[in-house]
């Protein structure tokens, strides 16, 4: 009986990809039948899992990042941070794409999402670069690629689903990205600096001007540091960092942005209702984006834990580790397959899901190869993060062309370039391990 | 009946999207609370991150209900072209009476476990409240799907348009929405200032 289960359970699965199941009814499907045929018939077990997965007090942190990301995008945090490296970056041959880069990459340490940080520095930033003359296939792939950075600079999604998963310390996979994080942000910038080496500049620095800025996003630049200098201080979990950033968020919108502080100085408790008003129209459309996505996200989630407990009970992942090693006998060899694994992977599932569904098998392989957990976790996000750029499923090329109004094709001709470098950089991270882990003690 | 059907729906993505709302400000606000206690009276509250949990969990739940009403279920789709074209309408009336019969699965071993909570009087570690109840949020989440996917099934023009982004974007209007969003979040800020000027 169970062999047959062994051999008609692939079969269904693929059928049922034809019928056009979403991730969760796949991993459900496959996780009911091995409970029902190899774990003794028990499929309560699956919902007991599942209910275990989701009752974690370190999962409270995705939705609130997510949260934090949408409000500040969505609210004025973002346009002024965008205006203040448009200051900075003035004097430098191509500074607007520079700005719009450095944009992305302080952008990332506040929010955990790839495409939030896309939208939030694209849509000020993308009809700046056209207006200014800038190629329109760089231009895109240059917001492209750096809202990618969204995930590999800390505070990250993936990187928490990967901590969730392996049992790594959360805190420190958000230390080791930081450095991979501003390579890539530095490959990008310099290939920008290159490509845009002959254009004019934007004028001398005006005192003025940065002044001016730096007045108008102080409290924006605020934000990172308490969410990134809490968490690395040990001062925060990065649970209670999501919070404090959540609260920084609508604090900051509420009472500087809006000028909240000042109407209730004032005694203008009419205006104040009114901005407290809006802010609350703008968190009931952005609580309900992210339960959205949290709707999708969580069950695939909590089925690929219930998987995950099958599957370790079995013993499955180190019968798979002792079957490989036979085979692929060192370290180099090793990465060269799971990097390019990986890379093909990302071009169909997005990282979230390829992290919940790869990470009970290649972690602990990566082990036996003496690679670091947290370098490896590093290593896949990278590489799926590569996956947001790579057709058929690249995420943030979908996300442009429907956000831009851009063709497709336009668009991965835009992405190709900084595919190239983003390989570099991935191969650079995953044989030099001290990038990723030298702040961890 | 269409119309009649269509109302329905709509009527359960409210409810399921204010449920959502009223968990998730319950969950970030005793995180907040937690966190301020904590600086200023040097203790955090007790039970707070466990009642975050609770929060989360009906969020998440409740939340695939929301994923359904704007297609943002993440899909493999690299499979989708191998049909020819005159098949697709039938294999996406399959899928979702497929998707409806998974989750009326899902829901149903769901109630069954939350029974057997209740009959074993389970309760939370640390809160001492008993789980069943927020248990009973895997069923009634996935019940609810079943039921939105069976209708999409049977009135196919009320499907919401699959997103293929995930959730972020549930459609390119979404998408207009979140770019512009800010653009009309001030210019109703404006009119508004000009109402009351004038």
């Amino acid at each position: 009986m169970t062999a047959v289960a062994g051999v008609a359970l692939p079969i269904v699965l693929v059928g049922l990809l034809f019928l056009r199941q979403n991730i969760v009814v796949l991993l459900g499907v496959g996780t009911f039948a091995a409970y029902y045929f190899w774990g003794g018939g028990e499929i309560m077990n699956v919902v007991y899992d599942m209910w275990d997965a989701s009752n974690r007090e370190v999962l409270l942190s995705v939705p609130l990042y997510i949260l934090a990301g949408s409000i500040m995008s969505q609210g004025s945090i973002a346009e002024r941070l965008i205006n203040l490296m448009k200051a900075l970056m003035k004097p430098i041959p191509g500074g607007l794409a520079l700005s719009s880069l450095m944009a992305c990459g302080i952008f990332a340490a506040i929010s955990g999402s790839s495409i939030v940080t896309l939208l939030a520095v694209g849509s000020i930033m993308y009809p700046a670069l056209i207006k200014a003359g800038y190629d329109r296939k760089f231009a895109i792939g240059m917001l492209c690629a750096g809202g990618t950075l969204g995930i590999i600079i800390p505070p990250s999604i993936p990187l928490i689903l990967y901590g969730i998963m392996t049992q790594a310390s959360i805190a420190d996979l958000f230390v080791a990205g930081i450095g991979p994080g501003l390579t890539l942000l530095g490959a990008f910038m310099l290939y920008s600096l290159m490509l845009n080496w002959q254009r004019d500049r934007g004028g001398w620095w005006s005192l003025r001007e940065i002044w001016g800025a730096l007045k108008e996003s102080v409290w924006s630049l605020l934000t990172p540091f308490v969410i990134l200098g809490g968490i690395y201080s040990g001062y925060f979990t990065p649970t209670e960092s999501a919070a404090v950033a959540v609260l920084t968020a609508i604090l900051v919108e509420i009472l500087a942005h809006k000028h909240g502080f000042m109407h209730l100085v004032r005694g203008n408790l009419g205006e104040f209702g009114h901005t407290c008003n809006d802010m609350g129209k703008l968190i009931w459309r952005v609580v309900g984006e992210t339960s959205t996505m949290m709707g999708s996200l969580f069950p695939i989630l909590a089925v690929a834990l219930s998987l995950n407990v099958f599957m370790t009970y079995q013993q499955i992942p180190n019968q798979i580790v002792e079957w490989l090693t036979g085979y692929i006998d060192s370290k180099v060899m090793f990465l060269i397959l799971v990097n390019l694994l990986l890379l093909v992977v990302g071009c169909f599932l997005d990282s979230g899901s390829a992290i919940l569904i790869l990470s009970p098998l290649l972690p602990p392989m990566a082990q036996t190869y003496g690679i670091d957990l947290v370098h490896f976790g590093i290593i896949m996000n990278v590489n799926l993060e590569i996956g947001y750029l790579t057709p058929p499923m690249g995420i943030n090329l979908i996300v442009a062309m429907g956000a831009f109004k851009e063709e497709f094709l336009t668009i991965v001709k835009g992405v190709l370039p900084f595919i190239f470098i983003m390989l570099a950089v991935l191969w650079v991270i995953s044989i030099y391990p001290p990038l990723s882990l030298f702040m961890i003690k | 009946m269409q119309a009649q059907v269509k109302s329905f729906l709509n009527g359960l993505r409210i409810f399921q999207q204010s449920l959502c709302f009223a968990a998730f400000l319950g969950m970030a606000g005793c995180l907040m609370y937690d966190v301020l206690k904590r600086e200023i009276t040097g203790s955090g509250a007790f039970g707070a991150p466990q009642v975050g949990v609770i929060g989360m969990i009906v969020v998440s739940y409740i939340g695939v209900g929301l994923a359904s009403a704007s297609g943002s279920h993440y899909r493999p789709r690299f499979a989708d072209t191998v049909f020819p074209q005159k098949y697709h309408d039938l294999l996406d009336r399959i899928g979702e009476f497929g998707f409806a019969l998974f989750c009326a699965f899902m829901a149903y071993v769901a109630a069954m476990v939350t029974l057997e909570s209740v009959e074993l009087n389970d309760v939370s570690p640390v809160l001492r409240w008993p789980i069943w109840p927020v248990q009973s949020t895997i069923a009634v989440g996935f019940g609810m799907v079943a039921v939105q996917h069976f209708l999409y099934g049977v009135f196919m023009e009320l499907r919401p348009k699959p997103s293929g982004e995930g959730a972020e974007l549930a459609n390119e209007k979404q998408a207009d929405e979140i770019v512009h969003g800010h653009d009309d979040y001030d210019r109703e800020r404006a009119a508004k200032a000009k109402g009351q000027t004038s």
